[in-house]
């Protein structure tokens, strides 16, 4: 089997990353509102 | 502000579905590891397609009836199907770097998910160069409908064009072709993140609804 984990270590790094990052935005920006 | 239950919700099935995905599916004998993309790369782009076709059905929906409920609809659809392609353009590279030796090539598929991407993003850049509110709606459902005339030349393409990404293996006339758990895993992965995309929707509309709200209210002083 190729040892190709780093890719998918990386991937799933990255893609949750930006969906977190998404998410924090989205409450970030909906709490400015409200001040 | 408490998180409403579909954004727990969200956040439970994905987490869930990334523990499966990474503790309890078995690796591909010849792919490896790196096959185990497939389970944020697929989902991420099936979301972006409901997404940008949403965007389309609720701009058609727009310019026929002028809610501005649909616009708001659209907006936010559009900018959440803009994360998703994000991360499909991310971990389809990460994936095709080991399996063909490149990180990209110009071909059909992986062109015509560039061009779906920029045409949104410019969708979005269009949002906010129009101050007038009912142009804004306007221009951005002609481009809105027109983008989403991209997603079946997408799906398409690797029957359509010589290209080197794979013929699908789930959406296609004939039984998926995948063993019993793997194709478990990546059905769980479709539904979570398809919630996942419900929960950014509902969040993003709602802060779409609060700033015209605020914007209103500013106008009227």
């Amino acid at each position: 089997m190729p040892d190709n984990a780093i890719y998918y270590h990386v991937a799933y790094s990255i893609a949750l990353g930006i969906y977190l990052l998404y998410g924090i935005s989205l409450f970030v920006r909906r709490s400015r509102l409200r001040k | 502000m408490r998180p409403s239950l579909l954004s727990v919700a969200a956040v439970l099935a994905v987490t869930g579905t990334v523990i499966r995905a990474v503790f309890f599916t078995p690796f591909e004998a010849v792919q490896g590891p790196a096959q185990k993309i497939f389970y944020l790369h697929a989902p991420a782009a099936w979301v972006a397609f409901l997404a940008f076709g949403l965007v389309a059905i609720a701009s058609v929906g727009y310019l026929w009836m002028r809610d501005e409920r649909l616009d708001r609809f659209a907006e936010s659809s559009a900018e959440v199907g803009v994360v998703f392609t994000t991360v499909v353009l991310i971990t389809g590279p990460l994936w095709g770097k080991p399996i063909w030796g490149t990180y990209w090539t110009w071909d059909a598929r992986l062109t015509l998910t560039l061009f779906l991407w920029f045409i949104y993003v410019g969708y979005i850049v269009l949002r906010g160069a129009i101050e007038d509110r009912s142009m804004r709606a306007r221009y951005s459902a002609v481009l809105g409908i027109l983008g989403a005339l991209l997603i079946p030349f997408i799906h398409l393409s690797v029957y359509l064009f010589r290209t080197l990404h794979p013929m699908p293996i789930v959406l296609k006339p004939s039984a998926p072709s995948l063993p019993r758990e793997m194709l478990t895993t990546l059905l769980i992965s479709f539904l979570s993140f398809t919630l996942l995309y419900a929960a950014f929707l509902r969040a993003r509309y709602r802060f779409a609804v609060e700033r015209d709200l605020a914007e209103a209210a500013a106008d009227a002083r």
